[in-house]
């Protein structure tokens, strides 16, 4: 372990705990002798051993020797890392779904323990083996008889009413989260869902219902919910969660292969070349640019490599997720990031949650068939695209599309030819200012190269 | 003035007095629920038993 340490700027607003990371990134968290007694029954009530070994939340080992600050210091815990952190705005559709359905499962393995979460803000969720976790171990604290959920409110903005924008509004409405990171007000929710969103019982009452109701300045401590009532309010949440489906069809890229008279060859033949460039480097970390429906994300992935798979295309990156989910395949991470305006940083001094780009160093990354949806479509010079991928990753396999490609064609179909400088050479001189070129190979018969390019 | 009072308004207080109105009109349907529950879990032990 390095000697300096760092608190993580997002975690500042628990005087319980905190989290913070060495000088080797590895991260602790720091629990507050303000937390002992609650996180003395987490342990002694079997709730840890209950959720750590269903893998709902995130296990720990204790490092006490590892202190960041003494005069507070109750204990430190070293969590299992995680190779890459998500945020509820890039999740799809099911990922969306299943973190509010695990947030739910564990506040009710809780409360069966004799314990409460005391928050419920989808930060505490992440993905880890292609499932989400419960990540903030200082969030539980001793149930009361009687006591309400403190953090229902915070529940319904931020998990149940991002969903019901997302099933009947449209898939991506969870980016508001990005404006709205404590939860998306119940009266903006209201307003924006449709009038048959009040016929669901569910979404009429812990929305419509509740949205009608202004707050208060009075204390409402007072208040008491009986038990049973509270797992009737949490197993009401639960069923309108787990039956909410949205269309999956409509994506963008759905017959990007069958469609194209590339198609079979073409996939082979570029799978082949692209298994040929990987052998021959180290990765622990990739990312997949534009994944589309995530065959060279599964090719990776069954590499043994950490996969981060993104595309704007909220339905692909929800069936990858999903297809992912049913072959086991552990180790892609599909996120909805458009890498032509990728997530920004947000919260406060605008650093509290990172930007996309700078989250993670990546030993690969892998732009396919994207080049030109880049620089024609987008208008991006070629320079921009070799600067921004030479920020954040090591190594780079990617295809350049020639402007003769039927692909290219297309997209010039309706607009003038304003890209003389789209050629390969220039290509090739661009992206040598950042990278090494270690190797070209030409697709047969589509005019289509992979490139493979190394750290300069 | 009112924006001055909206400020000390805590939006979270209703979530208290929203989920014991809320509680109150769910816990019906559980209960019955919860029966349906136990009925059916009597079954599945016993066809359980018998595999």
């Amino acid at each position: 372990m390095g000697n300096t340490k760092q608190k993580v700027n997002s975690s500042f607003r628990d005087p319980d705990a905190f989290v913070f990371k060495d000088d080797e990134g590895v991260f602790y968290r720091q629990m507050n002798t303000s937390y002992q007694s609650d996180f003395e029954l987490f342990i002694s009530s079997g709730l840890y051993q209950l959720l750590s070994k269903s893998e709902k939340l995130i296990s720990h080992v204790e490092t006490n020797d590892v202190v960041f600050n003494q005069s507070t210091h109750y204990k430190t815990i070293k969590p299992e890392q995680l190779s890459f952190i998500s945020y509820a705005y890039e999740w799809s559709f099911d990922q969306f779904k299943d973190a509010a359905m695990l947030t739910l499962d564990v506040l009710k393995d809780a409360l069966d323990k004799g314990m409460i979460l005391k928050d419920a803000t989808h930060f505490n969720i992440q993905f880890l083996r292609g499932k989400p976790i419960f990540i903030d171990t200082s969030s539980f604290e001793k149930y009361e008889d009687g006591m309400p959920w403190i953090a229902y409110r915070q529940f319904c903005e931020n998990f149940f009413g991002p969903l019901l924008l997302m099933k009947y509004v449209d898939q991506g409405m969870n980016k508001m989260l990005q404006i709205y990171p404590d939860g998306i007000p119940l009266h903006i929710v209201a307003k924006a869902l449709p009038l048959k969103s009040k016929l669901n019982i569910s979404s009429l009452l812990h929305v419509h219902f509740q949205s009608s109701f202004k707050g208060t300045t009075k204390s409402v401590k007072k208040y008491r919910i009986q038990k049973n009532r509270l797992y009737a309010l949490i197993d009401n949440l639960y069923s309108a969660i787990s039956k909410m489906k949205v269309d999956q069809s409509n994506s963008t890229w759905d017959d990007y292969y069958t469609d194209t008279i590339l198609s079979k060859e073409y996939l082979t033949e570029k799978t082949n070349i692209v298994n040929q460039f990987i052998n021959e480097i180290e990765i622990k970390l990739a990312l997949d640019v534009g994944t589309n429906n995530g065959v060279f994300a599964q090719l990776l992935a069954s590499k043994n490599i950490d996969v981060v798979a993104i595309d704007f295309d909220t339905v692909c990156v929800n069936n990858l997720y999903n297809t992912s989910k049913n072959n086991k395949v552990k180790n892609i991470l599909p996120l909805c990031v458009d890498i032509t305006t990728p997530t920004p940083a947000i919260g406060w001094n605008n650093d509290e949650r990172s930007e996309f780009v700078h989250r993670n160093k990546f030993d690969l990354t892998m732009a396919l068939a994207l080049i030109h949806h880049l620089c024609i479509s987008k208008n991006l010079p070629i320079d921009k695209v070799a600067k921004l991928f030479s920020s954040f990753s090591k190594t780079l396999i990617i295809e350049f599309v020639p402007k003769e490609d039927e692909k290219v064609q297309l997209l010039l179909n309706n607009r003038e030819d304003i890209f003389s400088n789209y050629s390969q050479q220039e290509f090739e001189t661009v992206f040598s200012n950042y990278f090494q070129l270690l190797k070209k190979v030409e697709i047969k018969g589509t005019g289509r190269v992979l490139y493979h390019f190394g750290s300069k | 003035m009112l924006n001055f009072i909206l400020c000390y308004i805590d939006p979270g207080s209703t979530g208290f007095i929203v989920q014991i109105i809320i509680g109150a009109i769910l816990g019906v349907g559980f209960f019955f629920k919860s029966i349906w529950w136990r009925v059916k879990s009597l079954f599945t032990k016993k066809s359980d038993n018998k595999n």
